[in-house]
């Protein structure tokens, strides 16, 4: 993959319009993630298979500057959650690093000092019901991260902390001494956004956090964390499967197909120009009103296992537009018109532009 | 689709609007087992009060009441309730205290066993890889031998190598070592399972980004959240721990006379048997019966109420 | 939209009423609902967790959860009512003329047997037919479900099929009786966008080509966008609206609906913020039974609203439970 993949020079969206195009705040370089699934010992060495590696991240580069919000969409096993993982350290990298403010921090955490590393970093899980521990009241839970980074001198004002973070998201100090399992998916939610900002984080990942909550409560959250964002400054690493959700919380976007991103530019050029197939194939499968009827370019096949990715541009079985340079040379991430696209018939432009009919419902 | 899910109130309200507590009351099986088990943990507790003599006093010992039958049989006296031993030592003190003493056994072992299991199951199931697998394969060889195997083993090491008086100070030490370590494996196995489930939740993600030593994710985080399955093992396991100083004892490696379990009484009792005087041996096995088997149908209920998918 | 024939439904709900039995006495689940279904119709049902929608499939087919039980109301299959059957007859109507699909689809599929026999077992169960003859009957259906080289596929076992491939075995599974009605719970939730719509559009053409009634019960507003013919909310186990697709998307009657639809991130809306409904569904047994369920949460609710439940006001081409349609009606619906 191509060093020099950056990605839109002005970043900050809709909301950035007229602000001064600041530095990059978050950075990912070439990052690359293997897991080892390979077959036991013993039943490698008798079956003859050699061993197997799962490329989850396979050499990703963007960043993100300060303040802005970074949208991550994909289907299921594109690697999107793992590379938030890899982000705040739950994963060692194969190869590449991650560097926040020009510190790196894939060096800290291999030092072992991990705390140190994601002094600035905090993250938003997608299950409501496995993120806080059950055993814990919520102002221990809500407490841990103060502790930890050592925020706050004394247990009193570690309380008042507390209640004033339970009180910015809308909940109530006196919920503090309430077990977990006694509140709704959405006042988890909460509570887990409240942890993450005990920690004064400067960066924020959210790995689909409002999937697992039903509509009319997953727009209090989104609501709630767009306003937390304006009032923190937090820059944000935001992933979600569910394009509108993106659109509407990004200032830039990224899609990703097999451990890669494919195209990435601000959601309004992104999901209304769509200039990658797969990228044009997931807003077109995207249910609408508007579309009712219209046959589009319906999707065909499926998420190949990334286990044994076709050879090339990976998404080349699938694609309508690939052709023998496609399935022998991985593409790189260049710039396309106002994004950066990885694909071949993009960059040769034989891929016809995009129709009417498909500039996302409008 | 939840009507279980309760607002916070007073500790008491929420037990008695539990589900646990709900069961046990329309269980009588449930609440005569607990009963007993009660009873039993607390008469063995004040036995020097509650028993009507000091078996081990030998001033009270009178070899005239010796082998005297039960009260309601002739020649029997209500000064003996069940009875007395060869020795004219009362049968009725005797059980409680060799209650207190097989319950203390059975107690201090279960509690090494968790000890020991909880400890290395934590380190298993969270460390995995290497570590995880010396674990285990300690385990399946500690699954290989049948406890009493081990127990006789470590008993007879400890008789061989340590001096007559010493051993018989230490033998509770050996027969809670050895039975202890008979039993660690079902809590590792358990405890690494749930271990391993509780790693990968997402709260214990959140923990280590906060950079939370491993240690302290261990302790503070994921033991309270495994601990539901060991107490169904452990109240089982008790009895089962009964049981085996009982069998170790009444196999003549247990506790000496001088200090009998319920397992010493009945082997004593047992040498009497074809003599006629069966009160010896049965009625310190019917109470080692009743103590055992109300300690299971609490663990049972406890397993059904708390874990239904270890039935 | 509406150009079914309305006049013999393939499934007629009426009044159904669902209680949770609990030892503090039972707990109303399904609270007056009310549906039909036509022939090669899709009736979307929609809501929250929690708000029913999976019970009213589940008291169609005679799948309810053992503590919970039909207490009032009757269902008709066909014409024929099924609220009351005894548990031999609901097993051959299940399959035979109400065909399930889930959202997982292992919950349907057996692991142990081969995708083939399990599909022969189940036609020959409810249809006289030879082995060979429903092995053929398999093979079109899997033809007809879209997946390549069907004859090897009736060989393999589940486990060997992808998760949209599984669906695809599953809806087979289900129409190889030729059952007048599926009920499609969640048919797609666990699948990803891409795969979402082909399995979406393959039901939709079934659906026409079978004559078959579909009751699509699911979360995604999205999803009932692009298959439902009708639509009916579900709220707290009431129906708070049902109509055609577009009326009630394009101008919900219902203040909750209304909600619902604004709280839904659009694309290119552009919007700074969404809007939000406050609060959340009341749980069960929280409902006030002479009320609006909705009250507390309604920004527009009036005095009567915590006063009397409201009955169904006809608004446009739906019906709408909302007593701010009463004064634009003048009447109330016929039907209440």
């Amino acid at each position: 993959m191509s060093r020099p993949s950056r990605n839109t020079g002005n970043a900050g969206g809709r909301r950035g319009e007229g602000r001064p195009i600041r530095p990059p705040f978050l950075e990912v370089n070439s990052l690359k993630l293997e897991f080892d699934v390979s077959p036991p010992w013993v039943q490698r060495v008798v079956s003859k298979r050699p061993r197997q590696w799962l490329k989850a991240v396979d050499g990703v580069d963007f960043y993100i500057r300060r303040g802005s919000t970074f949208g991550l969409v994909g289907e299921s096993g594109c690697g999107k959650s793992t590379l938030a993982r890899l982000v705040v350290g739950l994963y060692d990298p194969t190869e590449g690093a991650v560097s926040l403010g020009g510190v790196n921090l894939t060096g800290l955490r291999a030092q072992g000092r991990l705390g140190e590393a994601n002094s600035k970093v905090q993250m938003i899980f997608q299950d409501p019901y496995s993120s806080l521990n059950p055993r814990w009241k919520v102002g221990e839970i809500i407490a841990e991260p103060i502790r930890m980074h050592g925020l706050a001198e004394d247990e009193s004002a570690i309380r008042r902390s507390v209640v004033a973070l339970l009180e910015q998201v809308g909940l109530s100090g006196a919920d503090a001494r309430k077990y977990p399992h006694e509140f709704s998916g959405g006042q988890r939610q909460r509570i887990s956004i409240a942890r993450a900002l005990a920690g004064e984080p400067e960066l924020l990942i959210c790995d689909e956090p409002t999937s697992a909550l039903d509509v009319s409560v997953q727009s209090q959250i989104l609501n709630l964390m767009c306003d937390l964002r304006d009032e923190h400054g937090l820059t944000m690493l935001f992933i979600s499967h569910d394009l509108p959700v993106i659109d509407f919380i990004a200032d830039e976007v990224g899609v990703m197909y097999l451990g890669r991103l494919c195209e990435v530019g601000t959601p309004e050029v992104v999901f209304s120009r769509p200039q990658h197939p797969y990228t044009r194939m997931l807003l077109d499968s995207v249910p609408t009103f508007q579309r009712r009827g219209h046959a589009g370019h319906a999707m065909i096949g499926e998420v190949p296992s990334p286990i044994n990715p076709p050879s090339g541009c990976t998404f080349h079985p699938r694609c309508p537009f690939a052709n023998e340079r496609c399935r022998a040379e991985v593409p790189a991430l260049i710039r396309s018109g106002e994004s950066w696209v990885a694909c071949h018939g993009v960059a040769e432009g034989r891929i016809p532009p995009t129709g009417p009919d498909q500039s996302g419902g409008g | 689709m939840r009507p279980d899910m309760e607002e916070g109130r007073s500790f008491l309200k929420r037990v008695a609007e539990s589900d646990a507590y709900f069961s046990f009351v329309r269980s009588p099986v449930t609440m005569f087992a607990a009963a007993t088990t009660v009873i039993c943990i607390v008469v063995a507790a004040f036995a020097p009060w509650v028993a009507p003599y000091d078996p081990f006093d030998l001033s009270s010992m009178s070899l005239m009441d010796a082998r005297l039958p039960p009260m309601w049989i002739e020649g029997g006296s209500p000064a003996y309730p069940l009875g007395t031993d060869a020795q004219g030592r009362d049968i009725l003190s005797l059980i409680i205290h060799g209650m207190r003493i097989s319950l203390l056994a059975g107690g201090l072992s279960m509690a090494f066993a968790v000890v020991v299991g909880v400890i290395l199951g934590l380190i298993s199931g969270y460390a995995g890889g290497m570590v995880d697998s010396a674990i285990m394969r300690l385990a399946d060889i500690q699954m290989s031998f049948p406890a009493i195997l081990i127990a006789l083993l470590i008993d007879g090491v400890a008789r061989t190598t340590l001096p007559h008086e010493v051993h018989d100070q230490l033998v509770m030490v050996v027969i809670v070592l050895s039975i202890g370590l008979a039993n660690w494996v079902h809590f590792a196995r358990t405890v690494r399972g749930a271990t391993m489930v509780e790693k990968r939740r997402e709260y214990v993600q959140a923990a280590r980004i906060l950079g939370v030593r491993p240690i302290s994710i261990l302790w503070r985080h994921i033991l309270l959240n495994v601990l539901e399955p060991v107490l169904v093992i452990a109240t089982v396991g008790f009895g089962i721990a009964i049981i085996m100083e009982a069998t170790l004892s009444f196999l003549g490696v247990g506790l000496p006379p001088s200090s009998p379990s319920l397992g010493t009484l009945i082997r004593i009792g047992n040498d009497f048997l074809f003599s006629g005087y069966w009160w010896m041996t049965i009625f310190p096995g019917l109470a080692l019966l009743l103590l055992v088997l109300s300690i299971n149908l609490l663990g049972d209920w406890m397993r059904d109420v708390l874990n239904p998918t270890l039935r | 939209m509406v150009t079914v024939a309305r006049d013999e439904p393939m499934l007629e709900i009426r009044g159904l009423r669902v209680d949770l039995q609990t030892r503090k006495g039972p707990l109303r689940v399904l609270d007056d609902i009310s549906l039909e279904v036509g022939r090669s119709e899709v009736l979307g049902v929609v809501g929250e967790s929690g708000a029913g929608k999976s019970m009213t499939g589940a008291a169609v087919n005679g799948l309810l959860p053992a503590a919970v039980a039909i207490a009032g109301g009757e269902i008709r299959v066909n014409g024929r009512r099924v609220d009351n059957l005894p548990a031999d007859d609901l097993r051959k109507m299940r399959g035979r003329e109400v065909g399930t699909i889930f959202q997982d689809p292992m919950t349907s599929l057996n692991p142990l047997f081969r995708v083939g026999d399990q599909l022969v077992e189940t036609m020959r169960a409810h249809l006289p037919m030879s082995r060979d003859a429903a092995w053929r009957r398999g093979v079109e259906l899997l033809t007809e479900v879209g997946i390549a080289e069907p004859e090897q596929r009736m060989r393999h076992y589940p486990h060997q099929f992808s998760g949209g491939m599984r669906q695809r075995v599953v809806i087979a599974l289900a129409l190889c009786a030729n059952p007048s009605l599926i009920i499609a719970d969640e048919p797609t939730t666990a699948l990803d966008v891409s795969v979402q719509s082909q399995i979406l559009r393959l039901l939709k053409r079934l659906s026409a080509e079978h004559g078959t009634a579909i009751m699509l019960i699911t979360h995604d507003m999205g999803v009932i966008a692009e298959m439902a013919d009708r639509v009916a909310v579900l709220y707290a186990g009431r129906i708070a609206e049902v109509g055609p697709v577009g009326e009630v998307l394009q101008r919900p009657g219902h203040p909750y609906t209304e909600g619902l639809m604004g709280s839904i991130p659009k694309m290119g809306s552009g919007v700074p913020r969404l809007t939000q409904i406050s609060g959340s569904m009341p749980r069960l047994g929280e409902v006030v039974p002479d009320s609006c369920p909705f009250v507390n949460r309604c920004n527009v609710s009036l005095a009567v609203c915590s006063k009397a439940r409201p009955p169904d006001f006809e608004f446009g081409a739906s019906t709408v439970a909302c007593w701010r349609h009463e004064a634009a009606q003048c009447r109330a619906a016929s039907n209440e």
